[in-house]
C-alpha cells in the first residue's frame, strides 16, 4: 500500500518534470527565434494550456484501476474504524458473538433434529404398527 | 485494460487516431513530448494542431500499454526530458494500426464515390 501510494507521488512528479520540460523547451525555442525570454516564456505556457488540467487528465491515465479502487476502499475502511475504537469493537465483538451463536445454534438442531440419532442402523430398525382387531 | 482500447477505436475515432500519429512520428526514432508535437504539425504542414492536453495522456495511455517506453534524458541544451522509444510491441501496434487506417480510408472512398447507376 505504501509502495503503491509512493510510486503515485513519483508519478505525479514525473508529469509536472515532464510538462515543465516541454515548457522550457518551447520557450527556449521561442528565445532562439528572438524573441525576448519573459514573452517567450508567456507565449509558450499560453501554447500549453491548462497546465494542472492536463497534469490531472495524464494522472489520471495511471489511476483507478480496479486493484487501486479496491486498496483504495480497505484503507477508507481501516480509517473509519481506527477513528471510531469505541464502535468498531463493539461492532466486531458483536459481529463475533453473532456469528459464534448461529452456528452453534444451527449445530445443535443438526444434531437433535436433523440427523438420525448415534447408533441407530439399517438392521437395528424395528417398525411397530397397531392393527385394531374385529376387522 | 484491453476493454478501454476496444472502446477507444470503435467511438472515439479521434482518441485512436492520435494514438497511430504518435507512433508513426516515434517510428523514426525516440522523441521526447515538445519533439512529437513539433513534429506532427510539421509533417501534417500544420494541419492537424495537436493539443497538448490531448497528447501527454495519450503518451502515457501508450506507455501504459508497452507500445512505448520512456526514459530520462538530457537534451543537447542541458535540458532533462522524458523521451520516448517504440517498443517492439508498439512496432507491431503501428502495423495494425496502419493496415486498419488504410481499410478505413478505402472504405470511406467507396462510400462517398458517385454510385454507378445501373440502367
Amino acid at each position: 500500500m505504501r509502495g503503491l501510494l509512493w510510486r503515485r507521488r513519483r508519478r505525479t512528479e514525473e508529469i509536472a518534470e515532464e510538462i515543465d520540460a516541454h515548457i522550457a523547451l518551447a520557450t527556449r525555442e521561442r528565445i532562439e527565434r528572438g524573441m525576448p525570454p519573459d514573452d517567450a516564456r508567456a507565449a509558450a505556457l499560453r501554447e500549453f494550456g491548462n497546465v494542472p488540467l492536463i497534469q490531472q487528465t495524464t494522472r489520471e491515465v495511471w489511476s483507478w484501476t480496479a486493484t487501486e479502487q479496491l486498496l483504495q476502499d480497505l484503507r477508507l475502511g481501516a480509517r473509519v474504524l481506527r477513528q471510531a475504537p469505541g464502535f468498531s469493537v463493539t461492532a466486531i465483538v458483536l459481529i463475533a458473538l453473532v456469528v459464534g451463536s448461529n452456528t452453534t445454534i444451527y449445530s445443535i438442531v443438526n444434531g437433535l433434529l436433523v440427523s438420525p440419532a448415534s447408533g441407530v442402523t439399517a438392521p437395528r430398525l424395528v417398525a411397530i404398527k397397531h392393527v385394531p382387531q374385529g376387522l | 485494460m484491453p476493454r478501454r482500447v476496444r472502446h477507444a477505436s470503435r467511438v472515439d475515432l479521434l482518441q485512436g487516431t492520435l494514438d497511430l500519429i504518435v507512433l508513426q512520428t516515434l517510428q523514426w526514432g525516440p522523441q521526447h513530448g515538445y519533439a512529437i508535437s513539433q513534429a506532427i504539425n510539421a509533417s501534417s504542414h500544420n494541419a492537424f494542431k495537436v493539443e497538448t492536453g490531448s497528447l501527454y495522456p495519450a503518451l502515457h495511455r501508450l506507455e501504459k500499454q508497452g507500445y512505448v517506453r520512456a526514459e530520462w534524458a538530457t537534451t543537447e541544451h542541458k535540458q532533462r526530458a522524458r523521451i520516448y522509444h517504440l517498443t517492439a510491441a508498439g512496432r507491431r501496434q503501428l502495423s495494425t494500426e496502419q493496415s486498419r487506417w488504410s481499410q478505413l480510408v478505402e472504405a470511406m472512398a467507396s462510400l462517398m464515390k458517385p454510385r454507378r447507376t445501373e440502367t
